[in-house]
C-alpha cells in the first residue's frame, strides 16, 4: 500500500479515506472484502458529508487563527474520528460475512485477497522505544543508510504513541520500499528463504505505518 | 529492592517459582529490579518482563500493576504492554489500563490503546471506565472508549445518552450515537438539546447522528432547519443531511432553499435529499439525476463522492447514467471512485460488455476487473476478457501489474476459474514474491476444484513456506482439488490445527471451520478448538462450537 502525500497541514484528512482498507484491516485484525480499485472505500452518505465538513472547519480554524490548542486538538478529532468510520466499515464488513457460517467462500475470498502480513512481534520491533531488531540479512552495510532512516522514524512513532502525522507514515513506508527494492536487486547472493523471510520483514515493517 | 524484601515469603516464593520456569529469564532479578530506585534497572526489568509470555506475565501481575503508576514513562508503558498480555485480567488491571489512556506521555497512552485493543474488555465491565475517558481523555483515547461502547450494543444507549450532558464527551457520544443509527431513537431529545452546544463540530456530528438515527428522528425537523442557514458549511452541509435522511416532507423547504445556494455540495445535497423526501415524485426523481451526473464532473472531490453516494441511494434510470458513471471511473479520488464502483456494480450484467473494455485501459483495469469481482457469476460473459488480461502483462515483478493480477485472479475465481488456461497461469501465480498474488492464485485453483489437478504438487510445496493466512488457503485450495487424498488430509489437519492460534480472527475462523469440514478425520484438532470456546470473536468462538460438533465430542 502507498499513501499519497498532499503537502497541506491537514492533508492526512483528503488521504486517510485512501488508507482506510488496510488501517482498519490491520487494527480490527479483519481483513476487509475490498479491492484496490477502491470497492472497499465506498462511503455512505454521513461519512461524506463528514469529511466535507471537517475539511472545511480546518480550513476555516487555520484561516481564523483559532488558538493553537483547539486548533491541534480539532485536527486530532478529526483524525481519530475518520480512523473510528474506517475502522468500523471494515469491521462490519467481517460482520456481515460471518453470518452465515455455512457460506465460506466469500470469507475465503477475503482472506485471499485481502489478509493483512502478521504484525510484527514485540521482540522485533519493540512498541514502546521502537527500537527495530533487524533479520541478519538486512543488518548488512548495503542496507545502512535506508535502515537508520527506519530506525529514526520508528523511534519516532513510538514517542508519539502511534499517533503519526500521514507524512511520518508515508516516509515509513517509501523507506520499506526502497529497502525491499535494494533487496531484491541481491536477490541472488541469498538463500531463498532468507530473502522470502527478510522480504516479508519489511512487508510488515511497512504496515506498521498504518497500526499503533 | 525495598519493596522487594517486605513482600509477604510466601507470595514471593509462589511468584518467584512461577516465572522461574522462563529458562531465559532471571525471575527473581526482574522482580527486585522492577522495584528498584534506579530508573534504568525498572525500565530493563519492565521491558523483559513485557518480552515473557502471557502465563508467566500472571505472576508478576501485581507489581506491574503497581509499575503503571511509575514516575518513569518507559517503566509505566512496558507495564501496560506486559499487562496486556494477560488472559482474562481482573477488571481492576483494565481499569488501570484505561486509566492511563489520559496519561501525558503520548508513549504511555499509545501502550495503554495497544494493551486494551488486544485484551478486548468486556463491554459491561468497560462501559461506565469508559464512559469517563471520554469526558478526560484526548482523541485518540476518546476514539478507542468510543469503540468500546459501541461494543456494548443497545445497552449503551442510555450510557451515551447521558454522556451528552457532558460538554467534554458531547462530539464522541454523538459519533456513537450515530453509529447505533435507528436503535437510538431514544437519545433524539437529547441530541436536539446537545444542538445549543456553539461548537461548530458538535453541532455538525449531533445533526449527523440524528440524520443516521433516520424517520425516527423526525420529531427533531424543526429544530434542524435553521442549521441549513448556519455560518458555517460544516454545519450547513450536515442539516442537510440530515433533512434528506430523515425524509420528513416538513424539511423539504428548506432543502428548497438550500437548492439556491452557490455551494455546490449543498446543492448536492439538497436535490438528493428532495428526492428522498419525494420518492414517487418523477419529475423530482430525473432533475436529481441530471444534477448528480452533473456533480460527477465537478472539480471539488466531496461533490463528486456526495453525486456518486446519491445515484447509489436513488438508483435512476441506469441508461440516463451509466456513460457519465463509466467515465467516472478513472477518478483519481478512491473515495468518488469507491462510490462509482458501487454505483456500477448495483447494475449488474447489463454493465458487463461496457465493463469488460475497461479492462484494456490501464487507468480503468482494476476499478472494471473489481466491479466485474462484484457482480460474480453474473458477469460470466467477461470470462474470455478476464483471462486476456491475466496474459497482458508478462511480469508479475512491479507491484502495479502484480495488484491487477490480484483483481483479475478473484474476478475470474468467483466467475469461473475452471479453464486449462487459467490453472495454468495460476500455477506459475504462485511463484509470485507478491504474496496477495499467490493467495487469490490458490484460491482461484480451489475454486476451480478437480480441473485444478495439475497444480497439487506447486500447492504442496507452497505449504513450506509463507504467511499462516497463505498456508490456510492453500489447505483448503488442496482439499477442494482432492477431497479424497488421505496424504492431503494427514497434513492439513496439524496445518490447520496451528492456524487456530493465528492473531487474525478470520485465519482462525477459516481453520475452524476447514477442519469441522474434515469431521472425525480432524479429531486431533480437538482440544485447541475447544480452547477456542472463550475466543475475543463471536464468529470464532461459533466456528469452533460447530466444528467440535461436526468432529464429534
Amino acid at each position: 500500500m502507498k499513501f499519497t502525500v498532499l503537502r497541506h497541514p491537514f492533508s492526512w484528512l483528503f488521504v486517510l479515506v485512501a488508507c482506510a482498507a488496510p488501517v482498519a484491516a490491520q487494527w480490527w485484525g479483519y481483513p476487509s472484502y475490498a479491492s484496490t480499485a477502491g470497492e472497499g472505500y465506498a462511503m455512505g452518505m454521513a461519512a461524506v458529508v463528514y469529511s466535507a465538513g471537517a475539511a472545511n472547519l480546518m480550513n476555516s480554524a487555520a484561516a481564523i487563527n483559532v488558538e493553537q490548542a483547539r486548533s491541534a486538538y480539532l485536527d486530532n478529532q478529526i483524525k481519530f474520528t475518520e480512523t473510528y468510520y474506517a475502522k468500523k466499515r471494515m469491521h462490519q464488513s467481517y460482520v456481515d460475512s460471518t453470518r452465515n457460517l455455512g457460506q465460506s467462500s466469500q470469507r475465503l475470498a477475503m482472506l485471499a485477497k485481502t489478509a493483512p502480513p502478521a504484525p510484527l512481534s514485540d521482540a522485533e520491533l519493540d512498541p514502546v522505544s521502537g527500537q527495530i531488531v533487524w533479520p541478519s540479512v538486512l543488518r548488512g552495510d548495503d542496507y545502512g543508510t535506508l535502515r537508520s532512516k527506519l530506525d529514526e522514524l520508528f523511534v519516532e512513532r513510538a514517542e508519539a504513541g502511534g499517533n503519526i502525522s500521514l507524512q511520518q507514515a508515508d516516509e515509513i513506508v517509501d523507506s520499506s520500499d526502497a529497502l525491499a527494492a535494494e533487496l531484491k536487486k541481491r536477490l541472488k547472493q541469498y538463500p531463498s528463504g532468507d530473502y522470502m523471510r527478510a522480504k516479508r520483514f519489511v512487508e510488515r515493517l511497512s504496515h506498521e505505518a498504518v497500526s499503533l | 529492592m525495598k519493596r522487594f524484601v517486605k513482600l509477604p515469603a510466601m507470595l514471593l516464593i509462589a511468584t518467584v517459582a512461577s516465572l522461574a520456569s522462563a529458562a531465559d529469564r532471571n525471575a527473581e532479578a526482574l522482580l527486585r529490579s522492577l522495584a528498584s530506585g534506579d530508573a534504568k534497572a525498572r525500565t530493563e526489568a519492565a521491558k523483559a518482563i513485557s518480552q515473557l509470555d502471557g502465563e508467566k506475565i500472571g505472576a508478576a501481575t501485581k507489581d506491574l500493576t503497581k509499575a503503571l503508576g511509575d514516575s518513569e514513562p518507559f517503566v509505566r508503558a512496558y507495564a501496560a504492554i506486559a499487562l496486556g498480555k494477560l488472559d482474562k485480567p481482573d477488571p481492576k488491571i483494565i481499569a488501570a489500563l484505561a486509566k492511563l489512556l489520559t496519561d501525558p506521555e503520548a508513549r504511555v497512552r499509545g501502550a495503554a490503546v495497544r494493551s486494551l485493543r488486544r485484551l478486548k474488555p468486556d463491554g459491561e465491565v468497560m462501559l461506565p471506565i469508559m464512559i469517563q475517558v471520554l469526558e478526560q481523555a484526548d482523541p485518540q483515547g476518546a476514539s478507542l472508549a468510543i469503540e468500546t461502547i459501541a461494543e456494548s450494543g443497545d445497552k449503551a444507549i442510555a450510557a451515551l445518552t447521558k454522556a451528552l450532558k457532558n460538554e467534554r464527551a458531547r462530539y464522541w457520544a454523538c459519533l456513537a450515537l450515530g453509529e447505533a443509527g435507528p436503535k437510538a431513537k431514544s437519545a433524539v431529545p437529547a441530541l436536539v438539546e446537545a444542538l445549543s452546544d456553539d461548537r461548530p463540530d458538535v453541532q455538525a456530528q449531533t445533526l449527523i447522528a440524528l440524520g443516521k438515527i433516520g424517520r425516527d428522528a423526525s420529531a427533531a425537523v424543526t429544530d434542524i432547519v435553521p442549521f441549513v442557514k448556519a455560518k458555517q458549511p460544516a454545519v450547513q452541509y450536515a442539516a442537510a443531511f440530515a433533512l434528506g435522511a430523515i425524509a420528513s416532507p416538513d424539511g423539504a423547504g428548506a432543502l428548497k432553499d438550500a437548492g439556491k445556494s452557490n455551494d455546490a455540495l449543498l446543492k448536492t445535497l439538497s436535490v438528493w435529499g428532495l428526492a428522498k423526501i419525494s420518492p414517487d415524485n418523477q419529475v423530482l426523481a430525473k432533475q436529481a439525476a441530471v444534477q448528480l451526473v452533473a456533480g460527477l464532473g465537478s472539480e471539488d472531490g466531496h461533490v463528486r463522492a456526495a453525486a456518486a453516494r446519491g445515484l447509489v441511494d436513488l438508483k435512476p434510470n441506469p441508461e440516463l447514467i451509466r456513460p457519465a458513471l463509466i467515465s467516472a471511473l478513472s477518478d483519481a479520488d478512491p473515495q468518488v471512485r469507491g462510490n462509482i464502483v458501487e454505483a456500477i456494480s448495483s447494475q449488474g450484467a447489463q454493465v458487463v460488455p461496457h465493463v469488460a473494455q475497461g479492462l484494456k485501459n490501464p487507468s480503468l483495469r482494476d476499478a472494471s476487473a473489481a466491479i466485474l469481482a462484484r457482480i460474480g457469476p453474473a458477469a460470466k460473459a467477461a470470462l474470455p476478457q478476464l483471462i486476456a488480461a491475466l496474459g497482458d502483462t508478462a511480469s508479475t515483478e512491479q507491484s502495479d501489474a502484480g495488484e491487477f493480477h490480484a483483481e483479475v485472479l478473484m474476478a475470474i475465481a468467483l466467475i469461473g476459474p475452471q479453464d486449462p488456461a487459467v490453472v495454468k497461469k495460476c500455477m506459475t501465480l504462485l511463484k509470485s514474491d507478491n504474496e496477495r498474488v499467490q493467495r487469490t492464485a490458490t484460491y482461484a485453483l480451489g475454486k476451480a476444484g478437480a480441473a485444478a489437478k495439475p497444480a497439487v504438487g506447486a500447492l504442496h510445496d507452497q505449504l513450506a513456506g509463507g504467511d499462516e493466512s497463505l498456508r490456510v488457503v492453500t489447505l483448503w485450495a488442496l482439499l477442494q482439488i482432492t477431497p479424497e487424498d488421505q496424504q492431503v488430509v494427514k497434513t492439513a489437519v496439524p496445518g490447520l490445527t496451528k492456524a487456530l492460534a493465528d492473531e487474525r480472527p478470520l485465519v482462525r475462523l477459516e481453520a475452524a471451520l476447514a477442519l469441522g469440514k474434515l469431521g472425525p478425520k480432524a479429531a486431533a484438532a480437538k482440544s485447541e478448538l475447544e480452547s477456542l470456546g472463550d475466543d475475543s470473536d463471536e464468529a470464532v468462538r461459533r466456528a469452533a462450537a460447530e466444528a467440535l460438533e461436526q468432529i464429534g465430542r
